[in-house]
């Protein structure tokens, strides 16, 4: 007996009875960033879906510190915790901010910019469910180009394109930079182990699938995010000092696979996804050609 | 960690959790419960004799082929003669043979059964001795299976052959290129070492009628298929003219037949294709002919394609009209050309002649193999015939007093090995229930597991082992078996293809994935926490194999209608 498909550790830090919705993928990616951190970690939370999720007060359903935090200070405030806990002499434990979208990409940019800057040692995790899932799915500079909103109605779906926030992070010229996705547990649980071990500024993007804001059935949550690896949409790849290398190579399904599953591109017209699919291909082409510089 | 705050001076009043979450009891959230249940396997709700598929080649994957082989032996007692001559059904609808191709399931259970075949007799458990009897006529697969199956049960069983030795059509039907009779007899001694009292020479009408097996308190008869059909043409009383199964039973019995330089076999069956083979290792020419075309023959494809490798001619559309012969010598015959109508009964289009399209095809032997039919000029009114076969309800009663009927002589029945080894198998079930005096119950259905059913994202391509035969060439010159046997790598290889459909492999997915941490390892596999289960359907959706299944949860709708309806 005993096929396994991953191979991961198999304590489980975050506790049971947590507040996400039904099919959530966030209590996942926590569950395994958890796994890869150990529990000398101090996580920082900027208001956001996990400020709910965590339980009410005086609970908490992290098996962790965590440090509720203003939505536009989670680097700042990790900065200072780490700070701290230098000054105390504790450098085993990891300072880990933990910020959805609208804390990573808009209301929280400046505060990471700046913490990339001065290259503080932490981990600024960014869990992109590409809206403000929380406050009632509103458009955020993560929201996909033509995603319904409730801020982007039908009437006009977002006219922009996603901020590729990952290159941005990468011209900071940070250690370590990781896209990670929790269809694939081993690979997502390595690169936490990977940055819990480098000094300085890290960033892990992970694409979240959101049940209520996709408008998909709560079974696909892992599906979807596993699509979007397959089309190329959400490619995973790691920045190591500037190098860069592909941790899935293939990109074998079309677009349309992963868009048929949701709710929120379900007014997409045949020619709008011919249109994403060349520039997913375009992109794909570019994070291949990246891996080849030395 | 309060203490330790309060004991710092100066610092301002702050909010700080100290407990779990683990009060919320989420599982109160749930309207979709999810539940383990193992599935049936598309092959294994295939297979004709009730082969566990799945089961025994998980067991083989893990190395542990004593295991594997034990369970095949639970629903068959035959697996070396099945992993030979069976038509393979289970390949034909392994799942995996959507994906890329299917798992050479024959190949595994042909390798366990002669893996075992040194290393003792392996039998499971019999049960306690009844003091009940049974006669099984016909020592052919469906007698074989009964009769393991009854003494498996703990029955006293009796089995009558007609012939020299047991093995039915399988030892004089069957030809030792594709099933040696050292595996047969290998297969039945393992059978009869049950305790089985065995009665060779002794045929049912000539011997023995119904009614002198009083004494017993069931029957099962299991005669088969034993005759075979004639052309209708005079002149089949010539010399140098044979029956397909008279021939068959010359040449397994080890006798070299002599046959002219060119010989005519008539049919499209498996018979008319075992015959020409034969005949061909007898050292004739063989030409085949048969009236309708290719996509029509009932004989298994694969076969047909060895044919021809080893250079028999087939003849297609074509339909004797007339058996040519001088001085009681058989000649040649007059043919005529057909061609293909609308479909008829058997879905097969129907040949019809082509007029003056007569010709001659000159030959020294004629072996007419165009089907059998079973001998039941034995039977009494009692029993309801139609088209030469006993009609009997699913369990295989045939409406008189005490008589179970099994194998080809059922009225449409398949006509394979396997479907005869399900039959009997199917027959012993009947025989126990109307021994104990208990209803005859049909199968409860069982869920199956298909293509659709598995998430087939967690697997990846890899092709199936190369079966080798051995040279066409070579084996042409003897009865030597042609299909070579695999190794244990292979065989491991082979079967970690397998996708192991409805069955759990422990393979960790349901819990790895579940958001709400609701999957709890046992001994054997996992339960579900339902106290903290929402009922999100990941494990469901992620589970590579179809293990779990959902079902609505029970809420108080009920009352509220009831309300609205007093208003």
């Amino acid at each position: 007996m005993n096929k396994r498909i991953f191979e991961i550790p198999e304590e489980d830090i975050l506790c049971k009875g947590h507040m996400a919705c039904i099919g959530c993928g966030v209590p996942l990616a926590m569950k395994f960033m958890l796994k890869g951190l150990g529990r000398k970690t101090i996580l920082v939370v900027p208001a956001s879906c996990n400020s709910v999720i965590d339980g009410t007060y005086p609970f908490s359903a992290s098996g962790v510190p965590l440090v509720h935090v203003p939505i536009a200070a989670a680097a700042a405030i990790a900065s200072g915790i780490r700070a701290g806990l230098d000054m105390i002499g504790d450098i085993e434990t990891t300072v880990a901010a933990w910020a959805g979208d609208g804390g990573t990409y808009d209301i929280g940019f400046q505060a990471l910019s700046g913490a990339s800057e001065r290259n503080e040692n932490i981990i600024y995790v960014c869990y992109d469910n590409e809206a403000y899932m929380n406050t009632g799915i509103h458009r955020s500079s993560a929201s996909p180009f033509l995603a319904w909103t409730t801020t982007t109605p039908l009437s006009s779906p977002k006219n922009v394109p996603k901020k590729n926030i990952d290159f941005i992070m990468a011209e900071h010229k940070i250690p370590y930079i990781a896209t990670a996705s929790i269809a694939f547990p081993d690979d997502f649980i390595k690169k936490f182990a990977t940055a819990k071990n480098i000094r300085g500024m890290r960033f892990i993007h992970i694409l979240i699938p959101c049940q209520a804001g996709w408008k998909t059935n709560p079974s696909k949550t892992v599906k979807i995010a596993r699509l979007a690896v397959q089309t190329g949409i959400f490619p995973l790849f790691e920045i190591k000092s500037g190098k860069i290398t592909l941790n899935y190579n293939e990109k074998d399904v079309p677009v349309e696979e992963y868009f048929k599953l949701q709710g929120r591109f379900s007014h997409l017209k045949k020619k709008d996804i011919i249109n994403i699919q060349r520039d997913v291909d375009r992109n794909w082409k570019r994070i291949i050609k990246l891996t080849k510089v030395v | 960690m309060s203490n330790l705050i309060k004991e710092i001076k100066n610092l301002p009043y702050t909010a700080v959790s100290h407990s779990n979450m683990l009060w919320n009891k989420t599982g109160s959230w749930r309207h979709i419960k999810p539940y383990y249940e193992n599935k049936i396997a598309h092959c294994t709700s295939r297979c004709p004799c009730g082969n566990n598929i799945a089961e025994f080649i998980l067991s083989a994957s893990q190395g542990e082929f004593q295991k594997g082989y034990e369970i095949i032996k639970m629903t068959s007692p035959l697996p070396g003669v099945c992993g030979r001559v069976c038509y393979h059904p289970c390949e034909t609808y392994c799942n995996r043979g959507e994906f890329d191709e299917p798992i050479a399931i024959q190949m595994i259970e042909r390798f366990l059964a002669d893996y075992m075949s040194d290393k003792g007799r392996i039998i499971p458990e019999i049960a306690e001795r009844k003091n009940k009897r049974v006669a099984v006529i016909g020592s052919g697969p469906a007698g074989l299976s009964c009769t393991y199956h009854l003494a498996l049960k703990g029955y006293s069983v009796i089995l009558f052959e007609a012939y020299e030795k047991p093995g039915g059509m399988l030892r004089y039907g069957i030809p030792s290129y594709r099933l040696p009779k050292d595996v047969l007899d290998r297969e039945i001694k393992d059978i009869l070492d049950a305790g089985i009292e065995l009665k060779t020479n002794t045929r049912l009408g000539n011997d023995f009628s119904l009614d002198n097996l009083e004494e017993y308190d069931a029957v099962y008869l299991a005669i088969g298929s034993n005759k075979s059909r004639s052309l209708g043409l005079s002149g089949e009383s010539a010399d140098g003219v044979f029956s397909g199964l008279e021939f068959l039973e010359r040449v397994n019995s080890g006798e070299m037949v002599k046959l002219g330089k060119k010989v005519i076999v008539v049919g499209g069956g498996n018979t008319a294709i075992d015959t020409a083979r034969c005949a061909l290792r007898c050292g004739s020419e063989v030409t085949v002919v048969y009236r309708r075309s290719r996509n029509e023959m009932p004989a298994w494809q694969e076969d047909v394609d060895d044919a021809l490798e080893e250079g028999i001619k087939l003849v297609f559309l074509t339909s004797p009209t007339e058996i040519l012969f001088e001085g009681g010598i058989f000649k040649g015959i007059r043919c005529q050309k057909m061609e293909l109508g609308e479909p008829d009964q058997s879905g097969r289009r129907r040949p019809i002649p082509i007029k003056g399209s007569d010709f001659t095809i000159r030959g020294n032997n004629i072996i007419v193999s165009i089907g059998e039919e079973p001998e039941i000029s034995f039977l009494n009114e009692s029993f309801e015939v139609k088209d030469k076969k006993v009609v009997t309800d699913f369990g295989g009663f045939s409406g008189v007093r005490k008589v179970f009927v099994g194998g080809d002589l059922v009225y449409k029945s398949s006509a394979t090995v396997a479907s005869a080894i399900g039959s009997g198998k199917s027959g012993a079930e009947s025989i126990d229930f109307f021994l104990r005096n208990e209803e005859i119950k049909a199968k409860e259905e069982q869920k199956i597991t298909e293509f659709e059913d598995l998430n087939i994202d967690y697997f990846s391509p890899a092709g199936k082992i190369v079966l080798s035969k051995s040279d066409v060439n070579e084996r042409v010159k003897d009865f030597s078996e042609i299909v070579r046997g695999v190794s244990s790598e292979e065989v491991i290889y082979e079967s970690e293809r397998c996708f192991s459909c409805g069955l759990c492999t422990v393979c960790d997915n349901c819990l790895i994935f579940c958001p709400d941490m609701a999957v709890k390892r046992k001994d054997t596999g996992y339960e579900i926490d339902y106290d903290y289960c929402k009922g999100c359907g990941i494990c469901f959706e992620e589970c590579p194999r179809n293990v779990i299944s959902l079902e609505r949860e029970i809420k108080y709708n009920g009352n509220k209608r009831k309300r609205k309806k007093n208003k």
